[in-house]
């Protein structure tokens, strides 16, 4: 069974068959469009949130068609029936990365590659990686951890060793990304070649390096941080419901940040809102209870509208636990 | 001068030609040089920019190339280089352009040049030598034809008393004429070199259908050595013949533009590491690939070009063994050559609806040319110029034709398409000797499937430990 059809298989049953197939590739594309950027809060998909920029169109629609084939799901004219559900376990974290794993991976690539001439006494060799960019981050990194004595390289290897244990991890996925790395006289796999010795498609192969890279960033020691550098996206809030959030973390309540900030409650509870779309896994349980949440929805699919006012009209709800109620379809 | 060589580059001979090269250029002239792929076209303004002590500027097609280049050069521990190219973010060009008089050699490409702030930049520096590398590209008879290189020579005529430097490998003496006029180039010193290589030897087989050649192909190289490179036209091609290899277990691998960067560098450097027996390619591999010791070239299908073909052909045998070249025919390759050859220009059609303002869908090359035409030309022009380029590639291609069909000698062919004679009689051609295959080494050992072979654990202590 391919990874990536599974992949789609569980984002799909995740959508509780209320929206197109096409929404499942337009997230895993990573669209800026409102109405993707909604699915992701609505149905709590943070975690495939561009994962794969580069999709081919083709290649989403030939799984697709497998999946009817095996009787898995059947499209509709509005969108699709799930015959069978499917739920993996994945680690992605594909909202906040957004595709710079790979700048992660390739400055891990180059960091490697040096540490390993210096070893060999041999400073003359061909960068891997030829963005210039990541090319010279590298270059100041490594001169300001004072790369010519070895300890960088022992603190490097260790640093690695630790992040390649993590549990979440397979076997498979830790002899994949050390043979991705080259060094001297040791260059590393292709994706072709990575895929075959595993015996899988290249893009399966892909998929689950993502996901290792994404477990491998959560180590937090020194180095591996320093190459996190500008990978994590961090500015899906705006400026001030940023402030906002920081300071509902500290234990303010919406009334002490409205007075501490001279903010309108309003304006606060938008912020609330912009945040639980946004934030993976922000609750709503203080601001909004789940009952209230399930009879909005009820209401939804009674009446077959998202109108705000008619809601209102129906329910007798304050605007702010309504806004909030839909900004959450999947729990 | 070899005190020189030696000081600056730590040479301690000269190669054919580089030392005449030199010396014309520090002579104030302008100089034409064809040398052979791999035999040092770069040390000729190396040399001569650090002997001049002044900035030495380098006009360099092609991206990929013009990095290789530079880290090339970094590796020599010429430190000073840098490459100003569409590579660069804007703060990095910005940074690049401010800082640009402390170095010694600038790499940039037609493109760039074309740029207002470049040029402006460029002239306030102290150049003493503009180089022109891969050359042929200025031609229209050439086989890359880049519009941008054509205005290079407008710009060119702005630099005066600066002399220019036009390298290539590959070049008739259309090509050769065209290049002078373009960079109006004066009275220049012109250097060409020998192409007949001895250690080079020309095969050719003929079969019946194309999949007889990739039988063929299956079946000599497991029973023969590489290293080697297969070129093929085809991205599919290269898949396909590469899986059929590795399911022997021959170590191979496809390459071509359609992979992304960092797998093309990892097959380049599993070339070199002799991790990689075969590679199997279209055209886009080998340029800056410096291997010495490709045993064999296969060309499962003739190029579109001699030009192209002495070029790939050429990648064999740089250590001066002997290796050969092999070339595969079929009944139908006229077909495929005619098409690689006129696939990317403009049909007569696509310049009427150009000109005309209709939207178009267009190939990059197509939409390359046909705005440099219309910035330059009329209509009429246009098509005139269309008929031209038609009956120069068709020129070309029969050249290529001229090599499949001949039943006398090819290496007679390939030197006097390049207005050269051959002096090689020695195992010349399969044509004038069956022992030409004989040059190829059988193979003596059964090749293993490649593995993992270390855990994890392993391969990091070997990278690092
Ligand atoms: N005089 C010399 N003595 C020894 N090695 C040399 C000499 N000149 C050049 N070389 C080496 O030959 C190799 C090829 O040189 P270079 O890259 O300049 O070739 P080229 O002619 O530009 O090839 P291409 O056609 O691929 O661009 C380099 O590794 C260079 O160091
Ligand atoms: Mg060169
Ligand atoms: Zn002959």
């Amino acid at each position: 069974m391919s990874m990536f059809k599974q992949l789609v298989h569980h984002i799909l049953t995740k959508l509780q068959q209320e929206r197109t197939v096409s929404s499942v590739y337009h997230l895993l594309k990573g669209k800026k469009s409102g109405q993707t950027l909604e699915d992701v809060g609505m149905y709590q998909l943070h975690a495939f949130y561009h994962l794969l920029p580069k999709l081919k169109r083709s290649v989403y629609d030939e799984v697709i068609v497998a999946l009817e084939q095996e009787h898995k799901i059947q499209r509709t004219e509005q969108g699709y029936i799930l015959h069978e559900p499917y739920e993996g376990h994945y680690h992605f974290n594909g909202w906040i990365y957004r595709g710079k794993e790979h700048l992660f991976f390739e400055r891990c690539v180059l960091v490697t590659q040096t540490l390993s001439h210096v070893k060999a006494q041999d400073m003359h060799f061909t960068p891997m990686v030829k963005s210039i960019t990541t090319q010279q981050f590298v270059k100041q990194f490594l001169q300001a951890e004072h790369y010519h004595d070895n300890q960088l390289t022992t603190r490097w290897l260790t640093e690695l060793k630790q992040a390649l244990q993590h549990a979440d991890l397979t076997e498979m996925m830790r002899v994949s990304f050390v043979y991705r790395l080259s060094g001297h006289a040791l260059p590393g796999y292709t994706w072709q070649q990575l895929a075959d010795a595993q015996k899988m498609s290249v893009l399966d192969m892909q998929i689950i390096f993502i996901e290792s890279l994404h477990i491998m960033m959560q180590a937090k020691t020194p180095l591996l941080l320093a190459l996190q550098k500008d990978c994590i996206t961090s500015n899906f809030l705006t400026v001030s419901s940023r402030q906002t959030y920081e300071m509902l973390q500290l234990g303010y309540t919406l009334e002490q940040i409205s007075q501490q900030r001279s903010l309108k409650i309003n304006t606060i509870q938008d912020h609330i809102v912009e945040i639980a779309r946004n934030v993976p896994g922000f609750s709503l349980q203080p601001y909004v209870q789940a009952d209230t949440v399930r009879q909005v929805w009820e209401a939804v699919n009674a009446y077959q509208t998202f109108k705000l006012k008619t809601l209102q009209e129906i329910l007798q709800l304050p605007y702010f636990e309504l806004k909030l109620a839909l900004t959450r379809k999947g729990e | 001068m070899l005190h020189h060589l030696k000081h600056y580059l730590g040479y301690n001979e000269f190669r054919p030609g580089q030392q005449e090269v030199v010396e014309a250029l520090l002579q104030g002239k302008d100089v034409l040089a064809l040398l052979p792929t791999g035999m040092g076209k770069s040390l000729c303004y190396q040399l001569t920019g650090k002997m001049m002590q002044r900035t030495v500027l380098i006009i360099s097609p092609l991206l990929s190339l013009m990095q290789d280049q530079v880290e090339q050069m970094k590796k020599m521990g010429i430190k000073r280089v840098i490459a100003l190219n569409s590579f660069l973010t804007r703060m990095e060009k910005q940074q690049a352009l401010q800082q640009l008089s402390q170095y010694e050699f600038i790499f940039t490409s037609p493109e760039m040049l074309q740029q207002g702030d470049v040029k402006e930049r460029l002239t306030q520096l102290n150049i003493g030598l503009i180089t022109i590398d891969e050359a042929h590209c200025i031609s229209q008879w050439g086989y890359d034809f880049r519009p941008d290189y054509l205005r290079l020579g407008k710009w060119l005529k702005s630099q005066k008393n600066i002399p220019i430097l036009a390298l290539s490998a590959t070049a008739t003496y259309e090509v050769m004429d065209d290049i002078k006029k373009v960079l109006h180039m004066t009275s220049p010193f012109v250097y060409l070199h020998n192409m007949d290589r001895k250690e080079l030897h020309f095969s050719r087989k003929w079969f019946n259908t194309t999949d007889e050649k990739v039988r063929w192909i299956k079946e000599h190289v497991m029973q023969t050595m590489g290293p080697g490179i297969i070129y093929t036209p085809s991205r599919r091609k290269t898949e396909e013949i590469a899986r059929l290899l590795q399911d022997v277990h021959i170590q191979a691998a496809a390459y071509h533009a359609g992979l992304e960067s960092h797998d093309r560098q990892l097959i380049q450097a599993q070339f070199i590491a002799n991790e990689l027996e075969w590679i199997v390619a279209t055209s886009a591999f080998g340029m800056g690939v410096h291997k010495p010791n490709i045993r064999q070239v296969i060309h499962e299908t003739m190029s579109p070009s001699l030009a192209h073909y002495m070029q790939e052909a050429g990648r064999a045998a740089r250590d001066g063994q002997d290796a050969v070249a092999t070339l595969l025919c079929a009944p139908g390759d006229d077909e495929i050559i005619r098409f690689l050859a006129l696939d990317d220009l403009p049909t007569k059609n696509m310049v009427t609806d150009f000109y005309a303002g209709r939207q178009l869908e267009l190939s990059e090359t197509q939409l390359r040319v046909l705005t440099y035409w219309y910035s330059e030309w009329s209509y009429d022009e246009a098509i005139q110029k269309l008929k031209e380029l038609i009956t120069q590639k068709m020129t070309a291609i029969r050249a290529t034709q001229d090599v499949l069909y001949t039943d006398e000698c090819m290496r007679v062919l390939l030197m006097s398409h390049f207005g050269q004679s051959k002096q090689v009689e020695e195992l010349c051609c399969s044509l004038c000797s069956d022992a030409v295959d004989n040059l190829i080494k059988v193979r003596k050992w059964m090749p293993l499937p490649q593995q993992m072979k270390l855990n994890w654990q392993e391969r990091l202590d070997k990278l690092l430990n």
